[in-house]
């Protein structure tokens, strides 16, 4: 599934998570696809099987906390999509799922 | 018309809090014991402020009646935190529109086991949609992310934040109320157990059960030494969590404070930065233009060595403990204390101004309410 945030109609702004009004004041908005973005930070909490989670700067310039879903670095392009109710992200161009 | 703060009081901090151990008691202590501190009576207070995160379902105006006080004001606070500046504001401005003529300000928690893991799930719409269902386990996580990025922009290292929580420690080692004080050299700090890399344990405050107030009054109703409210300033919701989380929201506040002040950090004592995770202690010392070139490395590795910098004069909530929002108040009852020449072993001779901040409501990556307050010894 696609992640999505808002793109205001008036300004232009995009959000994530969706805005109900914008910072210019408007409530238009048109569904923003969010696919792809870079590595800005990682970390895997200790204890047991835990993920390994990451701050991502998206295209639009948001920044989302997802879980990584296969080997990445920090400075990585990567995909991003929702399953279910989780954000994942994976290198840009990998064709395996490793596993989250 | 300016205020003051003329009592501070609380709840012992405790790890192991006693079965019979609640919320409304906590409050009820930390409230009693600041309006006795005060010199005023119980019956004297008109304004009653709360913050709390294991009240529910109770709310402010429930522990006002299970206190026996009746009020012309009160607020409920859920700024985290923010709440004590926040609520500090508040307080003196009810005082000032003569709403009330003397306020109690009111924080503090017990958390059992399920509750605070639940508490962090939960925490809010926006956690519970989309950072629950990736299993991040909590603040820790974020924060790691947020020290990891610092270290890159500031060329730190983990001793560097070490050299922080060091100096807390030894100040906690001088404060009888903290809940850690014994030593911790630099290599205990880098040897501590991870958490969420490259936090460790010693980079998260503890836990514990207990509350903290203070009471704040018209000036011209003090009789005795007390402490006066310069000013606060308060920013909420600074930008939409667009940033990286470094910049604070303290800076445009801080900014706005010496402007109706004419005093800054920099003119202050002693200084009580939220430290909820170290980073922010350090982010906020820069938002505060406090550190020469925006030089964090070299400040840091020079100026706590020995306690040579009056910061967070309790040990913080790394060391003196977090109950819950009750730390949002910890830095103004140490600042208020230390102002009134009551801090003891750890006073800071000739205190005259202090510095407090809040940093709180972490919405999805980090703190969206902020503020600071400047307080001086009268």
């Amino acid at each position: 599934m696609t992640l999505s945030g808002t793109r205001c109609r008036v300004c232009g702004a995009t959000r994530f998570p969706a805005a109900l009004v914008c910072v210019c004041g408007s409530e238009q908005f048109d569904v923003d696809p969010i696919t792809r973005g870079c590595v800005e930070a990682m970390t895997r909490p200790v204890g047991g099987d835990r993920p390994l989670l990451a701050v991502v700067r998206t295209e639009q310039g948001h920044r989302i906390v997802a879980r990584a879903c296969g080997v990445i670095e920090e400075g990585a392009a990567v995909v991003i999509e929702r399953r279910s109710t989780m954000i994942c992200v994976a290198h840009a161009g990998s064709t395996q799922d490793e596993g989250v | 018309m300016s205020t003051a703060i003329v009592g501070v009081g609380r709840a012992a901090y405790t790890r192991h809090p006693a079965g019979d151990v609640t919320t409304l008691g906590l409050l009820a202590k930390a409230a009693r014991s600041a309006v006795a501190d005060a010199g005023l009576r119980w019956s004297d207070v008109d304004g009653l402020a709360v913050a709390s995160m294991s009240l529910l379902p109770d709310h402010a105006i429930d522990v006002a009646w299970h206190m026996g006080l009746s009020l012309r004001w009160i607020e409920d606070c859920s700024v985290g935190g923010a709440s004590g500046v926040h609520m500090l504001d508040a307080a003196v401005t009810a005082i000032e529109t003569g709403r009330a003529n003397a306020v109690v300000v009111v924080a503090g928690d017990h958390f059992s086991k399920e509750s605070f893991a639940g508490h962090a799930s939960s925490f809010n719409s926006a956690t519970r949609d989309h950072l629950a269902p990736l299993e991040f386990g909590g603040t820790n996580a974020l924060f790691a992310m947020i020290t990891s990025r610092q270290m890159t922009e500031f060329g730190l290292e983990r001793s560097d934040y070490g050299r922080l929580v060091v100096a807390q420690r030894l100040w906690a080692s001088r404060n009888p109320d903290a809940v850690y004080r014994n030593a911790m050299t630099l290599d205990d700090y880098l040897r501590a157990r991870p958490v969420a890399p490259p936090l460790t344990i010693f980079d998260c405050p503890p836990v514990v059960s207990g509350a903290e107030a203070f009471v704040v009054v018209a000036e011209a109703d003090t009789t005795d030494r007390h402490v006066r409210v310069l000013g606060a300033s308060l920013s909420y919701n600074t930008d939409n969590q667009s940033g990286t989380g470094l910049n604070t929201g303290h800076a445009a506040a801080a900014g706005e404070l010496a402007s109706a002040t004419g005093v800054s950090a920099a003119d202050c004592d002693v200084l009580s930065l939220y430290d909820d995770y170290p980073a922010v202690v350090l982010a906020q010392l820069v938002e505060l233009n406090l550190v020469p070139d925006d030089d964090l490395a070299a400040f840091c590795r020079t100026r706590f060595a020995d306690n040579g910098f009056a910061l967070n004069t309790s040990g913080g909530q790394l060391s003196a403990g977090q109950a819950g929002v009750g730390g949002s108040l910890l830095g103004v009852t140490e600042v208020v204390t230390q102002l009134r020449g009551r801090a003891g072993a750890r006073q800071i001779e000739g205190a005259r101004l202090g510095l407090v901040t809040g940093y709180g409501m972490v919405l999805y990556r980090y703190g969206a309410a902020c503020g600071l307050a400047l307080l001086e010894a009268a």
